[in-house]
């Protein structure tokens, strides 16, 4: 009987489809799973509620950064209570420590001309913060006219 | 005839291989979904900063607005007219007992001018929502 029996036909092929059904599986798995945005942070601020006094009104010593482009736009120019720093925010992050040092407490108030970009603000608002001021508010628009 | 014929071997274990497939395509299907669910991030170049906090105060509604460089504001995949996004914002302070409960998430474009910025603010005001936060990057991304 046994000689009777076909020969057994040895199967060299590895069997793909399933493989590559597995490794598509995968593929999609980790791609889809795959978070490719930066995290985000946060930068919390509070906006003057009705009611509470404005800031200018609380009779603190108050720091006023105001943001304009340069002239020809080459850059833009940073001016702290009337002194213009040019584009040195080095300069501004010292005076804002040594105010910090004095009193944390004291507000800073950040305008801009209205087509200053958004990115720089935050760089004011960023170096405020580090210099570890923690009273940050905005102007509301009026400064735009005073200046012009 | 009978005793020739191969025994049928019951297999105790149930064949896994389809279950599995099926778990997995699941689990793809519902990751790709809940992708497409949350749109209420545009995809925007935030400005960098190196003092953002991870963390907002906890137990509050969290509104996501996105400003775009043209200075559209965009709740969830929509765009909104200051007057629209005033309402919706007196909504949720409605909705959530009070505008102290609510926080705005803005998240602007680095290049929006920052007079869009300040309508967004006054708009806010307006609705009686103080509490603002700002998204940042901490690493600065190039254009």
């Amino acid at each position: 009987m046994r000689l009777n029996r076909p020969p057994r036909v040895e199967n060299d092929e590895i069997e793909m489809s399933s493989m590559i059904d597995i490794v598509f599986q995968l593929l999609i798995f980790f791609m889809v799973g795959t978070n490719f945005s930066v995290p985000e942070k946060k930068m919390v601020t509070d906006l003057p509620r009705s009611g509470a006094p404005p800031v200018e009104q609380k009779k603190l010593e108050l720091i006023k950064i105001y943001l304009k482009y340069a002239e020809g736009r080459s850059g833009i120019e940073i001016t702290c209570n009337d002194e213009p720093l040019g584009e040195d925010w080095g300069a501004l992050f010292g005076m804002m420590k040594q105010i910090a040092e004095i009193d944390p407490e004291v507000p800073v108030v950040i305008d801009a001309e209205k087509s200053m970009s958004f990115g720089y603000v935050v760089k004011a608002m960023d170096t405020s913060k580090q210099a570890n001021l923690k009273q940050i508010a905005f102007s509301a628009g009026k400064a735009e006219k005073l200046n012009e | 005839m009978k005793s020739t014929r191969p025994k049928t071997v019951t297999d105790s274990s149930p064949d896994m291989t389809p279950f599995i497939d099926c778990v997995f395509l699941l689990i793809v299907f519902f990751m790709t979904v809940s992708r497409f669910s949350v749109q209420e991030y545009e995809t925007l170049k935030l400005p960098d900063a190196k003092s953002g906090q991870e963390k907002l105060p906890k137990k509050k509604k969290k509104l996501v607005i996105n400003l775009n460089v043209d200075g559209d504001t965009i709740i969830g995949g929509r765009h909104l007219n200051p007057l629209q996004l005033e309402s919706q914002l007196t909504m949720e302070a409605r909705l959530n007992d009070g505008p102290e409960n609510v926080i705005v998430i803005v998240r602007a474009d680095r290049q929006a001018r920052f007079e869009y910025i300040q309508d967004l603010m006054t708009t806010c005001a307006r609705a009686g929502v103080w509490q603002l936060s700002f998204a940042v990057v901490s690493e600065p991304v190039p254009d």
